[in-house]
């Protein structure tokens, strides 16, 4: 796998970090996708971001560094996922984590923060 | 009567069918609720049950369009009914009433809806009229005031004080009505109304006997001016009684203009929490966003720490195989140097020959399983522990996270109230303000002349029935006399008969003018008696000593024989209480009192005290306590086993509220 450090969220998971951003609860909604991928990385432990394929790359375009300024989660994700691409696996853990946090947003309709940190 | 169970649904914020089980026990049962749960709606809906009303705070109108449940219209449920179960003697009754839609699919107004009345006795149904009379008979509109009744409801009674009060002449006429007084008034109106009778009996045959004629045509006249007089005398009673109901509207539109600056006051009141609590919530906000943005290091802190220990056991397998590669070359070592210099390096054990060709097959094994770590593994090993390293490196902790959950357990807890103030609190006193009278100030100017005409109207009709009053005196005193003469000349049986008669008439009607007199003066010395014995009770002024009643029945309170001046409406509402209980013990109709809350007024010692007097009003007590005047655990403190049950009001949202069994 090649890495790169620009990417693009897809459209679902652009949508709700922008949400996130919009309801006050991060400045930037590149926090809300670090918030996010973190968020994935502890509840969907069988989750693999070296094999998932987002569904699309329509959403908005980042740097790599405005989600891990001091390279962090580099080292993290090359430990745990012994991977040469350590960023596209941040991107993927960004989309899956917003994903899913936006479908269960609209199961229970409200954004209730506490209920992702618990 | 006794409440066994009462059942609500689709009313109000009650969505389902929510049900109040009284128990078969005397004493209080009390639901427990905040502000905005459903506590009032409960009072409207036992209005509702045996009047058929829902009357907005303010407006007179029936509003039950508003009281259909707004999720239950949501659903298409547009009708709502309240059910009680009762006993009344060896009776079981079932009385349902609902408000359902009038014809049409889907209501939109008022208009658009009916109430239905239902009464299922001991299995039967009755009739529309006869269900409408026997709950006119079980709850008399008139009286309901000592039954249900909340702390607004109390500071009423303030106004028997004032002998010239519309409002006081009602609630005056009211407890005479829950005491019985009406039995006697009646009769004696119908002894009247027969002596009457008797006396043109009389008079005619005082014109037939020739020795009587000509007084008893002097009489006739006589007593035709009394009956013109008292038909005069009955037009300015009723005209006396119209303009009392004028003054008694009066004085509610005078009570509905304060009713509505405590409607204002209200609202300033909710709208200044609503922009208090959205301020609370903004800085609860800025302070979560500011814990948020490190919260992705608390959620990844597991993780990293089960990564290290995923790496750190890698690096234990590969250092172990390391360092048994290393031990073993090392006792190859010992063994070539003991071939080479005859003696063992570790035991100094001389090396025999025979020992030596074991010795080089020893070494040939070891040499042969010796396993080392090959490149590739030693690199692994080195990435790993340069990862392990910068992962302990990396600074994440916890510290925060239960600042920031607290932090959101608060904001959940502002957005829930914010709703409250906004969904229910404003809502409802807009709806309230909605319905409100004009109060501008013209209104309030032509209220106050209407009110100042009203009592001058009502003292002239006084001086009216006054005037003839001491007319129909003067008449009776000549009709009087001219009997006298008559009885001295008369001899006739048929005239001795019809004298009798109306001697008998005038005697019976004595008597019941008598017992009238007699009877509320008795009433009086007991419902003073009773209401000082409550009073005491919940007083927590010892120089407070009795209360002393008028002819309104209101109460004064007395200290050293002296009325007490200028008392708190804490105090009245005290008064008030003691006047319902006092009623109660002293009334032929029985039935259970439900109060909606009425403490705020109150210091915690006199809520102690006047919790501890409850049991005495009635038998059966439905208390709606809001939680925040009332301490829970001094109220059972107090009532101890005269509490037979708790309940809760619990808000599922602004429009869901449950009755469920138990505190809090």
């Amino acid at each position: 796998m090649e890495d790169s450090t620009q990417f693009a969220l897809s459209e679902k998971a652009s949508k709700i970090a922008q949400a996130f951003k919009n309801e006050g609860w991060f400045i930037d909604a590149s926090d809300a996708g670090v918030f996010a991928a973190a968020y994935a990385v502890k509840n969907y432990p069988d989750f693999n971001p070296l094999t998932y394929v987002p569904h699309d790359g329509l959403g908005s375009k980042y740097n790599y560094s405005s989600f891990d300024p001091d390279g962090t989660w580099l080292h993290f994700l090359q430990a745990k996922y012994h991977t040469e691409a350590p960023r596209v696996c941040m991107r993927n853990l960004i989309i899956y984590g917003l994903e899913c946090i936006s479908d269960i947003i609209e199961e229970h309709g409200v954004i209730r923060i506490s209920d992702y940190i618990e | 009567m006794r409440f066994v169970k009462f059942a609500i649904e689709n009313f109000g914020p009650y969505l389902n069918r929510e049900e109040i089980d009284f128990t078969n026990q005397n004493g209080v049962t009390i639901i427990w609720a905040d502000n905005g749960r459903g506590k009032t709606t409960i009072m409207k809906a036992f209005n509702f049950l045996f009047f058929g009303n829902i009357e907005s705070p303010i407006s007179a109108q029936d509003d039950y369009f508003s009281y259909v449940n707004t999720q239950g219209i949501h659903n298409g449920k547009y009708s709502f009914y309240t059910e009680l179960t009762l006993s009344n003697g060896e009776d079981f009754y079932i009385i349902t009433r609902k408000c359902v839609p009038n014809g049409v699919t889907i209501p939109e107004c008022n208009a658009d809806m009916v109430v239905e009345l239902y009464v299922n006795v001991n299995g039967n149904i009755l009739s529309a009229d006869e269900a409408d009379r026997i709950v006119r008979t079980m709850m008399p509109e008139e009286i309901s005031r000592f039954f249900l009744f909340d702390a607004e409801m109390l500071q009423d009674y303030s106004v028997l004080l004032r002998t010239d009060s519309g409002s006081g002449n009602t609630i005056k006429e009211a407890i005479e009505k829950i005491l019985g007084l009406p039995i006697l008034t009646n009769g004696a109106a119908d002894v009247k109304r027969i002596r009457s009778i008797y006396e043109d009996e009389e008079n005619t045959a005082e014109k037939q006997d020739k020795r009587t004629a000509e007084l008893g045509v002097q009489k006739g006249k006589r007593l035709e001016d009394k009956k013109l007089q008292e038909q005069e005398l009955e037009a300015k009673k009723k005209r006396q009684q119209e303009l009392l109901e004028e003054m008694h509207g009066i004085d509610a539109e005078m009570q509905k203009i304060a009713q509505l600056k405590i409607l204002l006051d209200k609202k300033s009141r909710i709208v200044e929490e609503i922009e208090r609590t959205k301020g609370e919530i903004d800085a609860k906000k800025s302070e979560i966003v500011d814990l948020l943005k490190e919260a992705w290091k608390w959620l990844l802190m597991k993780p990293v720490q089960d990564t290290i220990l995923e790496l750190q056991g890698e690096v234990s397998s590969l250092s172990a195989k390391q360092v048994a590669a290393k031990d073993k070359k090392a006792i190859i070592e010992y063994m070539r140097k003991a071939m080479e210099t005859g003696t063992c390096p570790v035991c100094e054990h001389q090396v025999l020959n025979s020992e030596k060709d074991y010795i080089c097959e020893a070494i040939r094994k070891i040499e042969n399983g010796i396993e080392g770590l090959c490149d590739e593994e030693a690199t692994h090993l080195q990435n790993n522990m340069q990862m392990i390293s910068r992962l302990q490196m990396l600074e994440l902790d916890e510290d925060h996270l239960d600042v920031l959950l607290i932090r959101c357990k608060e904001l959940n807890g502002l957005q829930i109230k914010l709703g409250d103030l906004c969904d229910n609190q404003l809502s409802s006193v807009t709806i309230a303000l909605a319905g409100n009278i004009d109060s501008n100030e013209d209104y309030v100017r032509d209220l106050t002349r209407r009110s100042l005409e009203c009592e001058q109207k009502l003292e002239a009709v006084a001086e009216g029935i006054r005037g003839i009053e001491e007319e129909i005196h003067k008449l009776e005193e000549i009709i009087k006399a001219l009997t006298e003469q008559i009885k001295v000349t008369s001899k006739g049986t048929r005239l001795g008969i019809a004298q009798a008669k109306v001697q008998f008439a005038q005697g019976v009607e004595e008597i019941f003018r008598d017992a009238v007199g007699t009877y509320r003066d008795q009433l009086r010395q007991k419902v003073e008696k009773d209401a000082t014995d409550l009073f005491l009770k919940m007083s927590t002024e010892k120089d407070y000593d009795s209360l002393k009643i008028n002819n309104n029945y209101g109460l004064e309170i007395m200290r050293d024989g002296n009325p007490v001046p200028h008392r708190s409406a804490g105090w009245e509402q005290i008064v008030a209480f003691a006047l319902i209980g006092a009623l109660h013990r002293n009334a032929p109709l029985e039935g259970p009192v439900i109060m909606d809350s009425t403490f705020n007024r109150y210091s915690s010692n006199n809520k102690k005290k006047i919790i501890s007097v409850l049991p005495e009003l009635s038998d059966q007590v439905l208390l709606l306590a809001n939680i925040g005047e009332i301490d829970a655990n001094t109220a059972r403190k107090d009532l101890g086993h005269m509490i037979v049950r708790e309940m809760t009001l619990n808000r599922v949202d602004s429009e869901h509220t449950t009755i469920e069994k138990g505190a809090e």
